[in-house]
């Protein structure tokens, strides 16, 4: 090695984490060894090094300032804490009124068994008839003079009311609707004297009925019109 | 890695390292109020990022890493008219004399305000034991070259302000100068 491979080393050399090693280590040993410039230069910068060293390390450091710092890190792990806690409590919080807020959305957007709908077979203003007499009070109270139909079950009827006259768009019948298990059923009066009816197929609000006509042997008829396949759970006497 | 917030290892962090940042945030601010700030900020920080930490051998680093980007975000621009320009200064000191003088705390600080940042942290690492040329290229994400010659040039300038002109150096030879491969 000469003088200028091994001043070029120099910075190297005289700062020990990046000191040479190894084969370079021991060529630039064996060339201060025997060059007596290169070897002074060496010495000087390292004691110059050393001398600078100390004195940029020489800053007294407060005696307190471990404890302040620890201190400071505590607060800081208790801020922590308690800013969690709170955006815990209060996103629950939150997550709960949104959930309670979109449960009632879908809630009053289910849609309803109601096929009365614009019909209008529900009268808001007569309850709920529990039987045949309270069925023809409702239905003498909507202006009809026809009776309720004796042979249904009434725990089922959950209105009473009047809509369109199926074959007959313009005119108005009284009905009662009942709700079973599965299905429903329509029970519409039908003045026979000045109506037709029969039997048939119907579609109203969306749904299909199957239709039935019972004859009381009176004036009135009842056009049944139910979903499903029969409606023999509607009947207090079965069908024949 | 280290689980956010240990108590326990912050508080091993804090005993192993808070003296020496203090010292390198001294150095850097000049000032023992705002070294306490960024020593304080520095480790709340650590805290707070734990999990950044992988390897415990490079705790220290990370730290001061930490401690430079706070001053820095602190100091954001300092004044040029405060700062030595070295881009004129040579990277071979004059001669020091012999007998190297005692240097005053305050004169080094003073020397040390005069350079720009970019001069100053890689100095004061370097005096720092342990930071090798990589270690400060990487705090300062900086090539090592320009490390190198920029410390050459800070080391310079802290000799002509400290130890001044008329170095014998070793025997009383004059120096050299050191082939300029830096």
């Amino acid at each position: 090695m000469d003088c200028n491979a091994a001043r070029a080393l120099l910075p190297l050399a005289t700062h020990t984490p990046d000191a040479p090693t190894g084969p370079e280590a021991a060529a630039l040993r064996d060339h201060l060894a025997t060059c007596s410039e290169c070897d002074a230069l060496f010495r000087a910068e390292m004691r110059l090094d050393a001398h600078l060293g100390r004195a940029m390390r020489d800053v007294p450091v407060p005696t307190a300032l471990k404890q302040q710092i620890l201190t400071r890190l505590e607060n800081q792990r208790w801020s922590d804490w308690r800013q969690r806690l709170w955006n815990l409590t209060h996103g629950s919080a939150a997550a709960a009124a949104l959930l309670l807020a979109l449960g009632a959305v879908w809630w009053f957007s289910l849609p309803r068994t109601s096929f009365d709908g614009q019909e209008s077979h529900v009268a808001f203003n007569i309850t709920r008839p529990t039987n045949q007499e309270a069925a023809s009070s409702a239905l003498q109270q909507l202006g009809y003079d026809q009776c309720g139909p004796e042979f249904v079950r009434y725990e089922y009827c959950i209105s009473v009311g009047d809509g369109d006259l199926p074959g007959y768009p313009s005119q108005r019948a009284p009905r009662l609707v009942f709700v079973g298990p599965r299905e429903h059923a329509i029970i519409i009066g039908v003045d026979t004297r000045r109506y037709k009816v029969q039997p048939a197929e119907f579609a109203e609000n969306g749904y299909k009925y199957r239709g039935e006509v019972l004859h009381t042997g009176s004036r009135w008829a009842y056009l049944v019109l139910y979903t499903g396949e029969n409606w023999n759970w509607l009947y207090s006497v079965p069908s024949e | 890695m280290f689980q956010a917030g240990s108590p326990t290892l912050m508080q091993r962090l804090v005993e192993e390292h808070y003296a020496s940042l203090y010292r390198y945030g001294y150095r850097l601010s000049g000032s023992s109020a705002d070294a306490e700030d960024l020593v304080q900020e520095t480790f709340c920080k650590a805290q707070a990022n734990l999990h950044q930490l992988r390897d415990p051998a490079r705790a220290r680093s990370w730290l001061f890493s930490i401690l430079r980007h706070a001053y820095l975000h602190r100091v954001r621009e300092e004044a040029s008219s405060d700062c030595i320009p070295l881009d004129h200064v040579g990277e071979v000191a004059e001669p020091a004399p012999e007998e190297l003088p005692e240097i005053d705390p305050e004169q080094l600080q003073a020397a040390l305000s005069e350079l720009s940042e970019v001069y100053r942290t890689p100095i004061i690492l370097y005096y720092f034991e342990g930071f090798g040329y990589r270690e400060i290229a990487d705090q300062m994400d900086t090539p090592i070259g320009t490390v190198m010659s920029r410390l050459a040039r800070a080391k310079a300038h802290l000799r002509a302000k400290l130890i001044g002109p008329g170095v014998s150096v070793g025997d009383g030879q004059p120096a050299r100068r050191a082939n300029d491969g830096l």
